[in-house]
Parts: C-alpha cells; structure tokens; sequence
C-alpha cells in the first residue's frame, strides 16, 4: 500500500512539477567535429529555466527546412538555428514573423537584408572578418613580421609568401570572407602573396586531406604556408603531409622538432582541442580560436532572455544593432603557450 | 423514455437491441476503419510528395551547384589570366566552357562600369549593362551568386534564348592592381524546364521557382505569367513546409523548400486527387455498405421478430377469449417450434378446461335437484301429521263441521303440493295453499287468530317458489301465537319491487330481540344442519333456485311485531 502511495505521489509530482521548456536546436550537421563541440557546450551552458533539444540537419536543407517547419507547427516560442544554407534563411525568417517565433541563428550569418525582415531575429557569432585577421597575423608572426625582409619560412627566398587555402563551404559567408580578408590583411600589411591554389574541402578535415594530397602533387615544395579556413581542414592537411614525409617524429618523442624534422606550417581557425593539441605536439603551427563557450553561453542567456520576455538590454552580452551579440577570436600558437 | 422502452413487445425488443447493436458495432468498425485509413493515407500524401519535392530540389540543387563550381573556377582563373594579361586566352576559356557545359549561353565579365573584359560571344553589346539588375545586385551584395528571374538574354542585342543569368562580383588584375567587376554567366532555362518535365506530378502538377522577393522565377505550369500566378501566390502564403490544397479543382499537395546556394523558393504542386478522391471512395462505398448491412439487418430483424411475435399475438388473442369464456375456438399456429409446441399445449389446456367446467356444472345441477327434491319432500310428512293429529283432537270433540271443513282445506292442500312436479308456481296459486294452510290451522288452533291478505295485483301471477309461503307462515302461527293473548293476527303482503316480488308476513306477538335475529339469520345461511327446519329450507330453496339477488330476512319490534321478508328475482329464464 505504501508502495503504490509512493508511486502514485511520484506520478503526481511529476505530472504537477512545471514542464520545462524545451528549446529546438538545429545543428547543419553533426558531423562537423566543430558543431558537434559547440553543440556540447551549449548544452552544458544550460541553466535550469529550459532544456535544448538538438536536431540534426545532415548538411541538407531540406532536411532542416523540414525539422524547422515541424516546430513551427508545433509553435516552440524560441528556435535555435545553425543554417545549413545562410542564404535560403529569409525563407525560414519570414515563416517566424507569420508565427511570431523569434529566432537566434548563430555561426553561418544571414544576409543584412534578411536579417532586417523580422524583428525578432537574432545572430551570435564572431566576426569572421576578425578572425582572418587574426589568421593573416599568425602567418605574419611566422614570416617574421616583416613584410621586406621574409625569414626562413619563405623557403625559395622570393620575398614571396607562396600559399595554398583550403576554403571552407562555398557561399558559406566565413568561408568567403577567411579567405578574401586573410589574403587582403596580409597584403595590406605590405607582404606579397601568391595564392596557388584556393581548394574547396567544406570544412570537412577528410575532404582537406583529399584537398592536400591533391595540392602536394600540383605544388609540392613550392607551399610556404597551408592557410585553412578552419581547424578540421587544417588537421586533414596535417594527416595528409604526414603520409607524404612530412611530420615524421624520427626520435619518437611524441614531438615534432622544427629545427630538425621536416615540417610544413599549417594554420588553422576555431582552436578546436585537437588542434590545441596538436600544436602544443609541434604539428599544428597555429590557430584562431572561436571562442564558441562564449558564444554558446550567449546563445543560451539571450534563448532565456527571449522566452520569459526579459528585458534584452540588461544582458551580459550586449547587443549591437538589437540583433548581434559578437564575440571575440584569440590567436593559439605555441610560441604562446 | 424509459417507461415506453420498458413497454415493448418481444418483436419490437428483439428488433431494436438487434439493429441498434449492429449498427453501433458497424459504425464503430467504419468510424475506426475510416480513421486509419484516412491517417495512413494522409501520412503517405504527405511523405510521398515530400520526397518527389526533396528529389526535386536535390536535382535543381546539384544542377546549380555544378554553375557555382565553374563560376568558383572562372573566378580563379580570371585572377591567374588578368594578372597575366592573358585577356584573349580568358576569352576562349569563356568560349569553350560555354561549349563544353551546353546549358551555359555565355559567360563574360564586365568591369564596375559595365564595360565588357572578356566575352563568350561576337554578338553587338546592349547599351547600359551597368544599369541591369544583375549588375546592379552583384556590386551591391559582392559575397554571393545573384540568380536572376528568367528572361531573355538582355546583354546582346540579338536576344532570342530564354536565360536566367547568374551575377558575381569578382576580382581582377588590370596593369597588377586588383579590381571589382562582375562576371555574368547566362544559363538556358531549358534545364530547368528538364528537370521540371523529368519529375512525374501528376495531372496539373507543377513546379515553381520564386525569388526572395517572391517574384516568379519560372514555373513550368504555362498559364503562369510573372505578375499573376495563383501557384506562386499559394507557395508564397505557405512560406515554407508542405499543405495540402485546393488548385483549380484538383486537390495538390504543395511543397515549399528553398535551394542551396540561390535565393530561391522552390514549390512543387504534386496532384493527389486521384489518391484524395480514392479516399473520397473508399469512404463511400464503406458507408454504403454500412447502409447496405443496416437495412438488410433491419429488415432480418424486423422479420424474424414478427415471425417470433406473431404466434404470440395469436396467443395473446386467444388468451383474452378464454378470459371472456370462450373455450370452444383452438388456435391454429404455425412457426417456430417452440410456439407451436406452446399453442398445441395451450389448446389442450382449454380443452380440458373446458371438459372440467362442464363437468362441475353437470355436478352441481345434480347435486342442486337432487337436494331441492329433498328440501321439498321434507316438508309433507311433517305437516300431514301436525294436521291429522288436529283433526283426530277435533272430531274427538265432534266439530264435524270443522273437521269437514279442515280434510277439504287439507285436500286443496295436498293436492297443490303433490299434483305439480314444476318447482314454481305463480304467486296467486301460492296464496291459496296457503290459505288452505291458514284454514286448517285455524281449525287447529281453535281461532286463536286472524288472518289477511294484501296482494298487489300486479305480482298476482309472478313465480314464486312452490311451498315456499308454507313454512314462513307456520312459523308466524308457532311464533304468534300466544296462550296468554286470546287473539293474533296474521298479515301476508305481497308487491312488486325492483325487479323483485316481495312477499310479507307478519305476526303481531312479542317480536324477537336483534340477537336473536341474528342468530336465526346466522342459522339459515349456513350449511349445518339444524332443528328450525322451516326458514331454512326456504332459504335454501331460494338460494339455489333464484341465486344470490334472492333474499329471506327477519324483521322485529318487540311486544309490537314479527315480519318475514322473501326477496324472489323476477326471472324469464329459468335455470333449472
């Protein structure tokens, strides 16, 4: 008899506790070693007011179209979005204005213009503008910062900073400005650069591995320096030299030395944990870090803000425009560390 | 309600419980049947037209992405080759890649004032290629593709293809400084149109392509023109997602999903008529044979329980005939066995009813002769005696006058009571006997008493019972007569009351207390046997012959008067 109160009080309680609120996420796809930390740190961001359930878009955005409209219908008070295409979002912009369903997207950007069709609608992210900047500084401190006088890094002694980028998605807005302002930071900084090749491997680390065999056998020894658009790629590139002489760690302290192993200076962005750690082991010469805990914690306090109506202004993370929460890159590099 | 449920027939109980059953069972069963069916149907509506949609937007997406890949390309190489100065090599490239991909018209490159750089083509230029809306867009948003609405080439002056054209702000060298231009690469909708026509949609299906602005960018249905088309306006209220819908009659399911890499909206109208409209059908036919089932069952039931109540209502019929006494008709019955069986069991009951009934009366009309030839016979011999024994005491005194007079009144007498074998006789030939009677006990009593007559007329020649008078007014001479008082009068009256003939006889003398007259009444209504044989032979004479409406009672005052009332029906039939 006991037993069944107990029982039946723990239905009761449950039933009678406040649902918590369940806020969609959609992640474009969880196969990128990237989002798949980010979506971690959000979901350790959370405070106790909501949970996020994440869904996944498979890179397709059909398939997100699909998730998105089903929680539409659903009529969840706040979406999360991670865009598979940032350029079909003012489809999924305007839909949120008809079901006044305000909106955070984070990490592809809208256009402007989309942005300004609805009010409720939000972006976080870091400027990826930055975070070529940041980029094209690393690659200055590895030349030496000195735009007349290249150091030893510039192996045929041109003068001439001769790279290879590995570009992440086409139409992907990070992809299109990392490579455009890494290459006009340095240039504007007086360096002289050759572009080889830009290569498209959609931010995937296997199709950056593809993207540098490929570029090896075009270039081979005539690559200074392996520009990535983000870590992923950068670690493809790093397994990619590895099969083909370089990075080969001859003593087997785990380390590779610079001074004496042959090596091939790669720069990534995002500072993900493997490439913290592979530059701490002397592979991985250098990378941007995207501070996604930042960003996913302001993800969360803005979905909190947005879904018990708080007063927008009073946010850790402050808003520019009323619609962005921008957060800053850090350059890793092991001359840092 | 309940009340007249509760008064139903076995027919009517057994006809509605049957429908009422089937009918909910059956409606249940389609209600059910129907909601599954309509579901799943529903399900695969809508999963199915999502699929045909997503492999649409698939197909436009790999189409367009491959146009993306090449212009990434050209753009690659327009900075190699203009850092070159290779302008005329940059020219064949355009020429053969538009070769190549047969679905590129042209390709060419234009710097910020529109002016061209490199072209696919010899054909005379269009004026005013900076104010062209592809232009235009691509300086203005320089980080993505612009694809336009489908239009004819408008950058040559011999436009006869239908494009939609594809703008990108690029970089080049001129005398090794980077520029902005912009590169047009003109592709013929005639694979877009393919794609469309690959994709069976059914009858009216079709597909359509709008912008962000949702303006139509193509649409494969041709009655579609760029300032009216209902299809673009259904996509356009959907926004994003699939409905089902209504297009010009036909039922659609409508998808819209938007295609990578572009700004466009995608919708797919995929007929589903035939499949709503089967639906529709099925939905019929299952309520006709609802209704089908319902009729055949009412019917069947209706039937069947008339055929159980008929039989019933017979009996029913027969029952209240035996109740009003009829036990002469048999019922004749035929269906189910049970009921013959009951019917040929209730005929036989009534039959044998009937033979009892007869057989208790046949009983009880010889009990009654035989005991009112009883009753009857009782009374001479006692009489006779008294009588003689008066005579012999009368001519011991030698009143031979008297006694003369007493052998021809006993004579009368005799004679009525023994000459007629009728139990009745009328009134009139009653009071002579009776008079007889008197006479002889006048002689007998020595006229100690008095008596009169006062008989109406009208009852003169009524029935009364034979020797019914006799002993009441023996018993008004043993009763009034007193030896203290020298003399008592006897009155007998008789008239007609209600339907009755009421003879009266009164003696004057003590009269008998209320007790006693109670006791007296007492003893000749009951069946015992007892000494006061006179009243209550009349009584039961009466009883039995006239039956209940008949009446003897007794009537007193003390020291004043003795009255014996007889009640006798006036009766045609007589029953015995």
């Amino acid at each position: 008899m006991k037993k069944i109160m107990i029982v039946l009080i723990l239905i009761f309680t449950t039933a009678c506790s406040p649902k918590q609120e369940q806020v969609p996420l959609f992640i474009y796809d969880m196969d990128d070693a990237y989002m798949a930390v980010f979506e971690a740190q959000i979901q350790a961001s959370l405070t106790d007011s909501f949970l996020v359930k994440t869904y996944d878009g498979h890179n397709s955005q059909i398939i997100q179209n699909d998730d998105i409209n089903l929680l539409f219908n659903q009529k969840a008070p706040v979406l999360i979005i991670n865009p598979v295409d940032r350029l079909s979002v003012y489809a999924i912009i305007e839909k949120a204005k008809a079901n006044n369903t305000k909106i955070i997207f984070f990490n592809r950007e809208p256009l402007a213009e989309d942005m300004n069709l609805y009010d409720s609608v939000y972006y976080v992210g870091a400027d990826a503008i930055e975070s070529a900047q940041l980029q094209a500084q690393i690659v200055m401190e590895l030349f030496g910062n000195d735009p007349n006088n290249l150091n030893e890094a510039d192996q045929n002694k041109d003068g001439i900073i001769q790279a290879v980028i590995l570009k992440g998605e086409q139409g992907h807005q990070d992809a299109e400005a990392r490579t455009k302002y890494v290459i006009e930071t340095l240039t504007i900084a007086g360096y002289s650069v050759e572009v080889l090749e830009v290569t498209i491997a959609n931010f995937d680390q296997d199709q950056g591995q593809a993207a540098m065999d490929h570029l090896l056998t075009l270039y081979g020894s005539d690559i200074e320096v392996v520009i990535s658009n983000n870590d992923a790629m950068a670690m493809g590139a790093i397994i990619s030299l590895t099969n083909n002489g370089y990075f080969q760690d001859t003593n087997n302290d785990g380390y590779i030395d610079r001074q004496t192993e042959r090596w091939l200076p790669v720069v990534g962005i995002d500072g993900l944990d493997v490439a913290i750690d592979k530059i701490d082991h002397g592979y991985l010469y250098g990378t941007v870090f995207n501070d996604s805990q930042n960003m996913a914690e302001a993800i969360i306090e803005l979905a909190d803000y947005l879904l018990n109506g708080k007063d927008l202004s009073k946010m850790e993370y402050s808003l520019s425009d009323g619609k962005y929460i921008w957060i800053s890159y850090q350059k890793i590099t092991k001359t840092e560390n | 309600m309940i009340k007249r449920f509760k008064n139903l027939s076995i027919g009517q109980s057994i006809f509605i419980i049957t429908t009422t059953i089937v009918g909910f069972i059956m409606l249940l069963s389609l209600v059910l049947t129907n909601n599954l069916i309509f579901s799943r149907t529903d399900a695969l509506i809508e999963d199915t037209s999502k699929e045909i949609n997503k492999q649409v937007v698939l197909n436009y997406e790999n189409y367009l992405s491959n146009v993306i890949e090449i212009s990434n390309s050209l753009q690659k190489y327009i900075l190699d080759m203009t850092k070159a100065d290779q302008l005329t090599e940059l020219d064949s490239l355009f020429k053969s890649t538009k070769n190549i991909e047969r679905n590129i018209e042209n390709i060419a490159l234009f710097d910020s004032d529109g002016l061209p750089i490199a072209l696919s083509t010899t054909e005379p230029l269009a004026l005013n290629i900076a104010h062209k809306t592809w232009f235009t867009q691509a300086q203005n948003l320089p980080d993505i593709h612009h694809f336009s609405s489908s239009h004819f080439e408008d950058f040559i002056i011999n436009n006869s293809t239908e494009v939609f054209t594809i703008s990108k702000s690029v970089q080049y060298y001129k005398e090794g400084e980077l520029y902005l231009g912009v590169l047009l690469i003109d592709i013929d909708t005639s694979n877009l149109k393919l794609i469309a026509a690959q994709t069976n949609l059914g009858d009216m299906g079709h597909i359509i392509i709008t912008d962000q602005a949702n303006e139509l960018i193509y649409s494969s249905n041709t009655e579609c023109s760029i300032t009216l088309c209902e299809s673009a306006d259904i996509a356009n209220k959907i926004v994003l997602g699939g409905s089902l819908t209504k297009f010009k009659g036909l039922s659609m399911y409508v998808n819209v999903n938007t295609i990578k890499y572009t700004r466009w909206k995608i919708a797919t109208f995929i007929n589903v008529d035939t499949i709503t409209n089967s639906k529709n059908d099925s939905l019929i036919r299952m309520i006709l044979i609802f209704l089908g089932t319902l009729i055949a069952i009412t019917f069947s039931s209706a039937l069947f329980s008339s055929r159980i109540s008929r039989p019933m209502n017979k009996l029913k019929e027969h029952i209240k005939k035996i109740e009003e006494g009829d036990f002469d008709t048999m019922i004749d019955i035929s269906g189910q066995k049970e009921v013959v069986v009951l019917a040929d069991a209730f005929n036989s009951m009534s039959q044998r009813i009937k033979e009892l009934m007869q057989k208790v009366l046949n009983e009880q009309v010889e009990k009654r002769k035989t005991q009112f030839i009883a009753l009857q016979n009782q009374i001479n011999p006692h009489f006779l005696y008294n009588t003689l024994d008066s005579i012999v005491s009368l001519s011991e005194k030698h009143r031979n006058k008297d006694v003369e007079k007493a052998i021809v009144a006993l004579s009368k007498f005799f004679r009525m009571s023994i000459s007629n074998e009728k139990s009745t006789v009328a009134l009139k030939d009653e009071i002579e006997h009776v008079r007889n009677y008197l006479l002889i006990q006048q002689i007998r009593y020595q006229n100690t008493f008095e008596f009169n007559f006062e008989i109406d007329e009208a009852v003169l020649d009524n029935d009364v019972l034979k020797l019914s008078l006799q002993p009441l007014v023996e018993n008004a001479i043993i009763h009034g007569i007193n030896p203290d008082e020298a003399y008592t009068k006897i009155l007998i009256k008789a008239y007609q009351k209600d339907e009755c003939t009421i003879v009266e006889i009164y003696n004057e003398g003590y009269g008998i207390d209320q007790t006693r007259i109670n006791e007296i009444h007492q003893m000749i209504h009951s069946e015992k046997e007892s000494t006061s044989m006179g009243l209550k032979n009349v009584y039961q004479r009466l009883k039995l012959y006239y039956g209940d409406k008949a009446d003897l009672f007794i009537e007193s005052e003390l020291d004043e008067y003795t009255k014996v009332s007889m009640i006798i029906p006036i009766k045609e039939d007589i029953a015995l």
